[in-house]
């Protein structure tokens, strides 16, 4: 019978050796993509679901979330829907629209290219030449839906490539960490956002409120999770506790999580936790104060970041020599 | 496979029926009284198919190649294209008698021209004994100053070759030019061979076809062997100027096939003159670099200032034997146009035997009779810019209009150092899958050869095609593309 054997993790030299410029492009090529995937949903959410008082399409909101008034005030000064659109879909001139992170995605993907799976980087250059080549003429309000289940698609098919595919090393680890950095983000916005537009106009729990929260869960791909969970009641309150403090039971985890191999000491508790957890827990200050949540002090974004992009640990091995 | 004994001719010729007997040296139908089996038994399982089943089956071919990135980038003002190299699926076969001689013969180049480095960077016996003129080598650009006295691991210099081979009207291979500083293509050497088995599983089913797929443990084994001394488990690195060069397809390719971080300069840091790659657990060694980045960019305190691709204090490192650099620095005046004029000679002078590939006869226009007799024969000759690779700047006598002949006459005669010439090869052809249908078109081929303690020749190579008919210019920046090489075990 033939002896199988698999070397130990500390003797495979490709998994001690991540380069530091490869860790930081597989966290944006993972944040980037799930902002594409979000910004697809929340534009289709919108144009669906989202009205003002005036019962117009609410396409301001998106502007709001992602804090661009200024810049595209400046672009488009009578703003239109379309206006919205050109903006977040093709527009070069806006480094969060659709394209441009897909400009992004497709160089940090050039970088990790020979680390990722043959299969991811095919699947992400068919996408990224395809956004690329998307002309005005192809973002209509008509065909918008499908543009946007399209790109969406496209992101969720690249998760799962990932999933099956991507080699469970720092790598990978990396790539959590940007994903789940960007979809907490991406929720703590998502609620600042809407609680800013709903709750002036004091109509908490008439009819077009209900609508409202509703769209914030259908925003954040929540909402049938939500409805298996509180088939009756949608409160702001059990909608926002749901996106934020619902947690996962550890037992649904794999043990790897708990114990990460390849990681020196001073890097495991941090990053495995927190990229777990990250979801739940890396919530704006101004957001946990509104609704009573206890952030963990060593979520700070600027030492994690720096933490996982190595150059702390980079200086600190220039002082010491 | 049915084998029978009759000429292909007289059988059903499938996608041949309209290719008849080219008037070159075809690498498929056409090799003078005898088709050698191998050869024959691929002609049959090839006209067994129809022009529209090939047509059909190879459509998806660049399609495939430009989904998959197989591409080199072409910049033009802000937009980066990416440009498939196109595909021939029509195999280059080489018998098993042929590949013998071309690997014999590369290894003996290969061995000369590391001994002529070393010399030539060392004791200058060469030039002493006056085989080859001191002022070509001492003052030509590709000569390094920084590499007079080193030694080198195993004393090679070039680990990574590709000779680029011809054949004449007669089917005599002869060399080109030799590539010993960065050569490229050999991805395509590799994708090819996928690619054609994707498409036409069939056709090699069953063949004695020699595999080109260790390549990449090779060339670690290669760079392993090559590393300082001492260092028992050597951490190799590919070195790339990094994802917008035009080349980055292979640097992606080699680097995974090695199973080794590809860095970019960044990427490396110099400490107490020991080289080391920044990573996630901090700096970790280096031990060798097969580095893709030109002599001139490796080292801003060495070369060009400017240079941003490179590695501050790596080429000191290097002088101090802490890294191996391959190929080595001051590689390039081994490829030079001039120096190859005299390559049998150094054969001769190292190794005491006939250089087994003959070279093209050839013209150094520095030398009064040189260019005294490249004036007189313009229109018979090609021309070449010594310092110019890529098949830009070339004049090919035959094909020039009277003007382009006195335009380039005016230039020879000012720069004359500039230039070499040679007469123009008759290059073989092979057939080739073309909008009209299978025709005959002209083609090379460039064998790579790995050197460590030994010299290995990958069997294949790449086998590039001038795609425009009548075209004896297979460079891909010219219209060129490529075909799977078979080389035949039996």
């Amino acid at each position: 019978m033939t002896q199988l054997s698999a070397p130990s993790v500390g003797m495979l030299p490709g998994l001690n050796t991540l380069l530091s410029r490869y860790a930081e492009s597989m966290m944006w090529l993972a944040r980037y993509m799930e902002r594409i995937e979000n910004l697809a949903r929340l534009i289709e959410v919108t144009e669906a679901f989202v009205r003002g008082t005036d019962g117009e399409t609410g396409w301001d909101s998106i502007v709001q979330i992602n804090s661009d008034e200024s810049r595209f005030q400046a672009l488009y000064p009578s703003a239109s829907g379309e206006d919205v659109l050109q903006f977040y879909i093709i527009d070069p001139a806006n480094p969060s629209s659709i394209r441009a992170m897909a400009n992004a995605v497709r160089e940090n993907a050039r970088s990790v290219r020979p680390l990722i799976s043959t299969e991811m980087w095919m699947q992400l250059n068919i996408f990224t030449r395809w956004i690329l080549d998307l002309k005005p003429g192809d973002i209509r309000q008509t065909g918008l839906s499908a543009l946007c289940n399209h790109i969406k698609q496209d992101c969720q098919t690249h998760t799962g490539i990932t999933e099956g595919t991507l080699y469970r090393d720092q790598a990978w680890l990396f790539y959590l960490l940007g994903r789940h950095l960007e979809r907490s983000d991406q929720i703590t916005r998502l609620i600042d956002i809407r609680y800013h537009k709903l709750l002036p106009l004091d109509e908490i729990g008439s009819e077009i409120d209900t609508t409202q929260w509703v769209s914030v869960l259908r925003s954040a791909a929540a909402y049938h999770a939500f409805r298996r969970l509180q088939p009756v009641t949608t409160t702001p309150a059990n909608v926002v506790g749901f996106l934020l403090k619902m947690r996962v039971s550890h037992v649904l985890w794999p043990s790897i999580y708990d114990k990460p191999p390849m990681f020196s000491r001073p890097f495991q508790h941090t990053i495995i936790y927190e990229s777990m957890a990250m979801p739940f827990r890396n919530v704006s200050r101004n957001s946990a104060q509104r609704w009573k949540i206890r952030v963990p002090r060593k979520s700070s974004f600027g030492a994690y970041m720096s933490i996982c992009i190595g150059y702390k640990h980079r200086s600190r091995q220039f002082k010491t020599n | 496979m049915r084998s029978t004994q009759s000429h292909p001719e007289t059988q059903k010729a499938g996608i041949f029926s309209a290719y008849g007997q080219p008037e070159f040296f075809c690498e498929l139908t056409n090799r003078g009284e005898n088709l050698p089996e191998p050869l024959r038994r691929v002609w049959e399982r090839l006209a067994q198919f129809d022009l529209d089943e090939i047509r059909r089956r190879t459509d998806n071919a660049e399609k495939q190649l430009y989904r998959l990135g197989i591409t080199f980038t072409v910049y033009s003002d802000r937009e980066a294209i990416d440009r498939v190299l196109p595909f021939d699926v029509i195999p280059r076969v080489l018998t098993a008698e042929e590949w013998a001689f071309i690997e014999r013969g590369v290894q003996q180049r290969v061995k000369a021209i590391n001994m002529f480095l070393r010399d030539i960077y060392h004791e200058r016996k060469i030039l002493h004994d006056g085989v080859v003129p001191e002022d070509l080598i001492l003052n030509n650009p590709g000569y390094c100053q920084k590499m007079i006295g080193l030694d080198v691991p195993g004393d090679v210099y070039v680990h990574i070759s590709g000779t680029d081979l011809v054949r004449d009207r007669s089917g005599r291979f002869l060399v080109l030019e030799d590539n010993v500083r960065t050569p490229s293509g050999v991805s395509y050497v590799i994708e090819n061979r996928h690619m054609m088995l994707r498409l036409l599983p069939d056709l090699a089913s069953g063949m004695p076809l020699r595999s080109v797929d260790d390549y990449g443990l090779r060339l670690y084994r290669t760079l392993c062997d090559v590393a300082p001394e001492g260092i028992t488990d050597p951490q190799v690195v590919l070195l790339s100027p990094g994802i917008y060069n035009s080349a980055y397809f292979e640097h992606v390719f080699l680097a995974r096939e090695m199973g080794v971080p590809l860095v970019e300069g960044r990427d490396l840091v110099v400490k107490n003159h020991l080289v080391y790659m920044r990573t996630v657990a901090g700096l970790r060694p280096v031990h060798s670099i097969y580095r893709r980045i030109d002599d001139a960019y490796l080292d801003p305190l060495a070369f060009n200032r400017e240079s941003l691709l490179g590695v501050p204090g790596l080429v000191e490192a290097y002088r101090r034997g802490n890294v191996t650099l391959a190929n080595a620095l001051g590689t390039g005046v081994a490829d030079d146009k001039a120096v190859y004029a005299y390559m049998p000679r150094i054969i001769k002078y190292y190794l005491q035997e006939e250089a087994m590939l003959d070279s093209v006869e050839t013209h150094i226009c520095a030398e009064p009779e040189g260019l005294a007799y490249t004036l007189a024969n313009l229109e018979k000759l090609v021309v070449k810019p010594v310092g110019e690779s890529g098949g830009y700047g070339l004049l090919i006598g035959p094909q020039a209009t009277a003007s382009e002949l006195e335009e380039f006459r005016a230039r020879l005669k000012e720069k004359p150092a500039n230039y070499i010439s040679q007469p123009v090869i008759d290059l073989s052809v092979s057939p080739t899958l073309c909008p009209a249908g299978v025709e005959a078109r002209h083609v090379d081929l460039r064998p790579f050869a790995l050197t460590g303690k030994s010299t290995w020749v990958l069997p294949g190579g790449l086998s590039r095609v001038a795609l425009r008919k009548g075209s004896l210019v297979v460079n891909s920046s010219q219209g060129g593309g490529s075909k799977d090489t078979w080389v035949m075990s039996a």
